[in-house]
């Protein structure tokens, strides 16, 4: 061989050397430092992909839908995917999506490099098929899912709502949010350089639950009609608000619960916040006369009094203690010895001061606590207040004889309803119940809710004594014929600036029917009514509402008359 | 005689089984799940049509190969031409590299490697003496070479064409050709090379994206920092068989010219250095067989048989691991494809052949 060739070859195999070494250090530089971050890298080929859960379901003690979830589309356009020849079919795109068709030409004549532009908010499903079935290239919807609330817009108040970022703000959904939520769900996984899931890829899945149904005791469609006569009777009586609870005296289920004025929980933003407050548990009221009741039945319980006792309802003042003390001015002057019942049923001040004297001071704040007076009744409802009932030491000379006749005393509806209630099913304090069942997404029932007695206030014979002497004779507004209707109605006058007004009043009444064995308890409060002459008493305004309500139910759930077997 | 050749002759043999071991091994365990199992049993067809290409190349006389002379060179240009014949050729990604047969597809420029390691060897010593001469010994060279270049170009398989330019030049350059032809020629090449890169933008950026990964990784940088992923997060002993994810669709061209980046992230790199190993084993033993012919006609087939190897391996494990610009070229023995297994593997037999020193010397004149 030439030594040229020597020489060339060495050289060739010398370039062989540097190419083997050249690699071999690469490779060890990519052994020993890594050259880049592999597992930053790969950590972003994780995929996080999460499920919303269906919110649960509000129904009524019939099935009826009171709120559910609805999907709807936010529609807008991808600017950089438009294509001109499109622009044939904005017309019919401005119609279904309601917006103006300048808006779209407009949009559709300028390029651009936007990626959204929004369009339309809360279009339904039928409508959002018809934008998708035009076919325009950039146009799509983003699906959503809204609350919708189907109920009478007076159980606004007990269902609640979901603010803007679908947080429960009160009611049921508040109540009940940990039931009503659900559970989301995700699915984490790797992808592939497609960016399609890897099959092999570490993952973790997370199935969602849906939210649970929750069945309430109230029936809609008596909360409706009741609805309807409150609107009637607050026009009619220029209230400022009417509020009607009716429960089962024996459960404290609350059939329907109405507050007037009320709001749509669909659109609660568009109403002032006083308007969303829930009166029912919020306001106060002096209960006036209805009171007496609960102080007849408390004399009655712990035998202070009997039935045959009569009481001299002429005097305008008495003895307690001691002490002369005057007693409040009837409704009319009652000239004439009274025994309980006719007390009760005359709705005589004086007597009832009377009454209270011979009860006691501490026994009558006794039997008020214990009816419930003063202390929330634990509905659950958002902003339950405890009203106001003061302990003996706060009370002055006037309270005793002021007491019992609902004066010097404040509570709410419920209160005084749960505690007329206690009266009406023999003697037992109920707590309210708004919830019956809870149902989890495949129907199956999670949770019953069993009515739940607080405490017993009175004895069963009490309640019964009770009974009979609250039974309405033919003269009440309040009276049904062969319906054995027990009620009594209140008048209190409001405080305005601190005094007593002579103008305002709250006019109240409570009552249950049969007045054995009762089905239904019916409480119904106006605030501020107004009649042509006279004062608007709790008997002449409240009481016909009552009746309204009782013959409403007794038509909707066919109650047989019952012929008096006296 | 026999022993001196036999340790190499070995060696050759048993780093060639080792590599493609290891490429079926990857073929199976990285490749996508639907096709690994078809694509394994292709690549195992295709080596038994390997192991009869390296029988008959191992056992035929190559001196009567020779006599064959410039037939060689029309059939090797034969076989570049099939490509362009309509219906025959079959187009892939734009360009014309393969010819099918029904469901077979082969890339006639592999098989052309050998025609063309015969026909250079044989043209190159067709002439016992170096005349220093500018036409005889610079510009027919050049221009014979550059037409089986240009018919490369055409497909176009830039990355063959480099090679085979490559593979020509180093035989021409070993063989004697004047220094003051090579360098202006070389500069030349380099500046055709750097025109022909300019007036494809693509190349241009790929070639540019290589030296500025960070920034181009979303784009013309894509393939090699996938690579690089591989090679990070296999780090030395390799995440373990089946477990690289880079296979999914992150790396292109898994199953070939990136197979290299899969071994390192399922088996690491100390196993990159096996294969690296082997391939210096193939050619320095190529090297040193070829050292042992007396035939100059036997030396250049040796010489340019180890160039085909060992650069397509160069090539391949440099654009993997970032020295080089990304260029789609094949690991030899270790990617899938029948037809680069073939060649490789008549290659080696080639080099086995002339282990076996059973050719007389040739007295006069042997260069």
């Amino acid at each position: 061989m030439l030594p040229v060739i020597k020489n060339r070859y060495r050289f060739l195999v010398g370039i062989f050397i540097a190419g083997f070494l050249a690699i071999s250090v690469r490779l060890f530089y990519l052994g020993k430092y890594g050259g880049i971050d592999a597992q930053l890298t790969q950590q972003g080929r994780q995929r996080v992909q999460t499920e919303t859960a269906f919110r649960g379901s509000i129904i009524d003690c019939k099935g009826r839908c009171l709120a559910n979830q609805l999907a709807v589309y936010e529609v807008g356009v991808d600017l950089t995917q438009v294509r001109k020849e499109d622009g044939g079919k904005l017309g019919i795109l401005a119609d279904i999506l309601t917006v103006p068709i300048d808006k779209l030409q407009a949009l559709w004549k300028v390029p651009s490099d936007r990626r959204w532009v929004p369009l339309a908010k809360n279009i339904k499903e039928p409508s959002y098929k018809k934008v998708q079935a035009l076919g325009i290239k950039g146009v799509y919807g983003n699906k959503v899912l809204q609350r919708c609330y189907l109920h009478s817009p007076s159980l606004s108040y007990i269902v609640g709502f979901l603010n803007k970022d679908n947080q429960p703000v009160c009611g049921i959904e508040k109540m009940m949010q940990f039931y009503l939520k659900g559970q989301g769900g995700y699915l984490t996984y790797e992808v592939n350089g497609k960016r399609e899931p890897l099959p092999v890829g570490r993952c973790k899945q997370l199935n969602s639950n849906n939210g649970c149904t929750v069945e309430l005791t109230i029936d809609d469609r008596l909360q409706s009609l009741i609805e309807a006569i409150l609107v009637e009777a607050k026009e009619k009586y220029h209230a400022i608000s009417a509020q009607a609870l009716v429960t089962y005296p024996y459960t404290g289920e609350v059939i329907a619960f109405v507050n007037v004025p009320y709001f749509d929980s669909n659109h609660y933003n568009r109403y002032p916040i006083e308007r969303l407050t829930n009166r029912s548990v919020v306001n106060l009221f002096e209960p006036g006369s209805t009171y007496k009741s609960i102080t007849i039945s408390a004399a009655l319980d712990c035998g202070a009094i009997n039935t045959t006792e009569q009481f001299d309802c002429s005097l305008s003042s008495a003895f307690y203690k001691g002490k002369k003390r005057n007693l409040p001015r009837d409704w009319k002057p009652f000239n004439q010895l009274m025994r309980v019942d006719e007390v009760l049923s005359h709705s005589s001040n004086r007597g009832a001061a009377q009454i209270a004297f011979k009860l006691g001071e501490e026994r009558l704040y006794e039997y008020g606590r214990k009816f419930g007076f003063g202390q929330s009744t634990q509905s659950g409802l958002e902003g339950e207040t405890n009203g106001i009932f003061k302990p003996v030491e706060q009370w002055d000379g006037l309270t005793i004889t002021r007491l019992p006749m609902g004066h010097g005393i404040a509570c709410t509806i419920l209160q005084l309803h749960y505690a007329v209630s206690a009266i009406a099913n023999g003697g037992k304090l109920m707590y309210p119940q708004f919830i019956r069942r809870i149902y989890d997404q495949d129907g199956d029932i999670v949770q019953t809710f069993e009515p739940k007695v607080r405490r017993e206030v009175i004895k069963p014979s009490t309640s019964k004594l009770m009974c009979q002497m609250l039974l309405s004779d033919h003269t009440s507004k309040a009276f049904i014929k062969n319906y054995h209707v027990a009620c009594k109605t209140g008048t209190a006058q409001k405080i305005i600036n601190g005094r007593y007004s002579h103008s305002e009043y709250v006019s109240s009444i409570t009552g249950f029917f049969p007045n054995t064995n009762p089905r239904v308890h019916i409480t119904v409060v106006l605030d501020n009514p107004h009649i042509r002459v006279g004062v608007p008493y709790g008997s002449v305004t409240a009481a016909p509402v009552f009746r309204k309500i009782a013959q409403t139910i007794i038509a909707y759930w066919g109650i047989e008359p019952m012929p008096s077997t006296l | 005689m026999h022993s001196e050749g036999s340790g190499c002759r070995s060696l050759l043999i048993a780093c060639s089984c080792v590599l493609v071991a290891y490429g079926l091994l990857i073929l199976y365990s990285a490749a996508q799940p639907t096709t690994s199992a078809h694509r394994f049993a292709k690549q195992c067809y295709w080596l038994g049509v390997a192991c009869l290409f390296f029988l008959v190349f191992s056992k035929i006389n190559l001196l009567q190969l020779r006599a064959m002379g410039k037939w060689l060179g029309w059939i090797t240009i034969g076989l570049l031409l099939l490509v362009f014949i309509p219906g025959f050729g079959r187009v892939v990604n734009g360009s014309r590299r393969w010819v099918g047969i029904g469901s077979v597809r082969m890339q006639p420029s592999e098989l052309a490697k050998i025609g063309f390691v015969l026909f250079l060897s044989y043209w190159i010593t067709k002439n016992k003496q170096v005349r220093q001469n500018f036409i005889e010994d610079f510009v027919r060279p050049l221009s014979i070479v550059g037409f089986f270049c240009l018919l490369l170009l055409l497909e176009p398989d830039f990355g063959t064409a480099l090679l085979f330019g490559s593979v020509a030049l180093l035989a021409l350059f070993v063989r004697g050709m004047p220094l003051r032809f090579i360098v202006p020629a070389v500069g030349l090449a380099i500046g055709l090379f750097a025109f022909l890169v300019y007036l494809n933008p693509v190349r241009f950026s790929r070639i540019l994206s290589f030296l500025d990964l960070e920034n181009t990784r979303m784009g013309t940088g894509y393939q090699l920092w996938q690579s690089l992923v591989a090679f990070s997060s296999g780090k030395w002993f390799g995440r373990g068989l089946g477990l690289g994810h880079q296979q999914f669709f992150f790396l292109p061209e898994v199953h070939t010219d990136f197979i290299g980046a899969v071994l390192a992230e399922e088996l690491g790199i100390v196993h990159v250095f096996v294969v690296l190993g082997c391939f210096a084993a193939i050619a320095f033993c190529g090297l040193k067989i070829t050292w042992q012919q007396d035939h100059p006609f036997l030396f250049y087939t040796g010489l340019t048989s180890v160039c085909f190897l060992t650069l397509q391996a160069f090539i391949n494990l440099g654009v993997i691991t970032g020295l080089l610009p990304t260029k789609g070229m094949a690991l030899p023995f270790l990617s899938y494809g029948g037809s680069n297994l073939v060649a490789n593997f008549s290659l080696v037999g080639l080099l086995v052949n002339l282990s076996y020193r059973r050719y007389p010397p040739i007295e006069a004149g042997g260069s």
